[in-house]
């Protein structure tokens, strides 16, 4: 059986990439979230001498070693098979990105070594703080560095450069490159920060002992300043790579936002709601155990989060009633996507981007970075933890599985961007689903002027 | 072996402050001082350096002039110089004949005022980054936001068919 022409039982071929990659991405961009959130803890535990951070940090660099060898694995089976299933696909991509490929292995060695030696070494470079910090920096940012060449790769597919694909130079000049790598950077940090505030609500939720309670608290604290700091600039970076799909890959803008899969679009303004009224109602808890009382200030953070939860309901409403078609959610008429403009009234008049969705998106990063800095006012002066009800800890554990669900739904769009259209491409403008190579020189100059 | 005394400690000493006067400022320099005459001597020595690098570089690389304009030509694409080029990018992100406005005009004036403000903004008296850390990150991520949009620019005009991000 020539090699290519597997069937993979039961699931089909299709199907096995992405549950592979799946768990792969969410694991290994865990791994580089923690890494640079441990990092940055472990400084503030030196510059502000208290234990929390440092014994987090600690946590964190022990916790991402567990995770490495899994997300490791995963990434190599899923080479694997794109070897074995996808030859063609797979040797065209080799031959633009042998020079990518051969960076990422070498910043996988330099995270491995990195992050084994800032765990191992944390007792013996105990007195040698400074060096310890710097190690455990540059593991973060080696991991950084692993998914800023990937991200090459994963760009490129969706858009090639407008250059020669034999020059390495122009595969990073792609369109979508630098707002994939701006959104990826921040996501990590939110998606990871989410994670941690989930996983100290569990074991605050399960706490026998004042100190644990106390210190999960504040963990829970820590990682979701992190994970709603970091939620606040994906609307605005999130739009900028839309905008760059919209101006380089119009037929893979009008699929994701007005085609069959702008659902995937609903469902994220649904998990954004979740995760900011979650939070901005954790802090709104929270401020009623800072040491000093802060009754307005409270009372203000009440208000914020009000306006933040009609802003979120303001995204959510859709453009049309034509909702999730693959299932059968279509309530209204839908007109063709090719005829819809950005500003085209909509049949829904308030789900129209321009200019409610404008609103409702930059209202979000502002009245949210407005009820973070409420929030990070009445932490100054200090909290009594440990104090928290169980609906704060739930609330938590809400926000991180619905950023694992948003990092899903965002990844499926990203990816499945490329299949609109009829030729279905794995390289857009190159080689299509089937592997076939549409010309010889591809895929540069494969876009067409605007 | 050091020796241990015993007894009632005497009270502690009040640590007399030493007074910041124009001649021991820079011996502390993570202490408030006046914006004159300090910071505008430094802002005026920073600013006399640019100069002079600006001079000489003019002199050793002049710019040489394009060609004349080409009235008749219907293709050309207009854009601004590459210092304005994160400005031009703030175009893409507020389309529509309202937002224009908001983007290239309105944006940029409260950022102004806003630079102006920063003396009543950042109260904190203390020099050092590591103590000031809002502001910093504040600072970081307009800067950052400045450069990336600076290169999403350049990156969106040179992957159009004919796209060159000179001139």
């Amino acid at each position: 059986m020539p090699i290519g022409n597997l069937h993979v039982p039961g699931i089909g071929k299709n199907t096995l990439i992405p549950m592979l990659v799946v768990p792969h991405t969410l694991i290994a961009t865990f791994i580089i979230g923690i890494a640079m959130i441990g990092a940055v803890s472990e400084f503030a535990g030196m510059v502000t001498k208290r234990p929390n951070y440092d014994k987090f940090a600690r946590g964190a660099a022990k916790f991402q070693l567990l995770l490495f060898a899994t997300g490791s694995w995963l990434a190599f089976t899923f080479f694997f098979a794109l070897i074995t299933l996808f030859p063609t696909f797979w040797s065209y991509l080799f031959n633009i990105f042998w020079w990518v490929f051969l960076a990422e292995a070498f910043m996988f060695i330099g995270e491995v070594l990195a992050a084994y030696a800032w765990y191992y070494t944390w007792d013996k470079l105990a007195y040698r703080k400074t060096v310890h910090v710097t190690i455990g920096m540059v593991s973060a940012l080696f991991g950084l560095a692993q998914m800023i060449f990937i991200n090459v790769v994963a760009s490129y597919m969706m858009s090639p450069s407008n250059g020669p694909a034999t020059s390495v130079g122009w595969t990073f000049l792609n369109p979508t490159y630098l707002p994939l790598n701006m959104h990826r950077f921040v996501g990590n940090l939110s998606y990871a920060g989410f994670l941690i505030a989930g996983w100290a609500a569990w074991r605050y939720l399960r706490s026998t002992t004042e100190e644990n309670r106390e210190y999960y608290d504040w963990l829970g604290h820590w990682g979701i300043m992190w994970g709603f700091g970091f939620l606040l600039l994906q609307p605005m970076i999130g739009y900028e790579y839309m905008t760059e799909i919209r101006s380089h890959e119009v037929q893979a803008f009008r699929y994701l936002m007005m085609g069959n899969k702008a659902f995937l679009f609903n469902a994220l303004t649904i998990e954004l709601f979740i995760m900011s009224v979650t939070s901005a109602l954790y802090f709104l808890h929270k401020i009623k155990f800072a040491v000093k009382p802060m009754p307005r200030l409270r009372r203000w953070a009440m208000g914020t989060t009000g306006v933040l939860a009609i802003l979120g309901v303001l995204n959510m409403i859709p453009a049309d009633l034509y909702i999730v078609p693959q299932i059968g959610m279509v309530f209204g008429p839908k007109d063709s996507p090719q005829d819809i403009a950005i500003d085209k009234t909509p049949p829904i008049l308030m789900g129209a981007m321009y200019p409610w969705k404008y609103i409702g998106l930059f209202g979000l990063m502002l009245i949210g970075a407005v009820v973070l800095g409420l929030y990070l006012k009445a932490s100054a002066g200090g909290f009594l933890w440990g104090r928290v009800n169980r609906w704060s800890q739930y609330g938590l554990i809400l926000t991180a599985v619905t950023v694992t669900l948003t990092m899903m739904t965002m990844g499926y769009a990203r990816e499945t961007a490329r299949r609109g259209g009829p030729e279905n491409w794995l390289i857009r403008g190159c080689i299509t689903f089937q592997q076939h190579v549409v010309s010889k020189n591809c895929p540069a100059g494969s876009r067409q002027a605007p | 072996m050091a020796e241990i005394k015993r007894g009632q400690a005497k009270p502690a000493e009040e640590e007399e402050e030493e007074i910041i006067t124009e001649d021991n400022v820079f011996e502390h320099y993570d202490e408030p001082q006046g914006f004159f005459p300090n910071q505008v001597m430094a802002d005026l020595t920073v600013s006399f350096a640019l100069l002079v690098i600006t001079i000489i570089l003019a002199y050793a690389v002049p710019a040489d002039l394009v060609e004349p304009m080409d009235i008749s030509t219907t293709d050309y694409v207009p854009r601004p110089e590459w210092f304005f080029f994160f400005l031009d990018q703030w175009l893409i992100y507020f389309p529509g004949a309202a937002l224009v406005a908001f983007g290239d005009i309105a944006m940029p004036i409260i950022f102004a005022i806003v630079l102006f403000a920063i003396p009543w903004l950042d109260r904190e008296p203390a020099y050092s980054p590591a103590r000031r850390p809002y502001m910093v990150v504040l600072g970081f991520l307009v800067i950052t936001a400045i450069v990336l949009n600076l290169f999403l620019s350049m990156v969106r005009i040179l992957n159009f068919p004919g796209g060159s991000p000179a001139g």
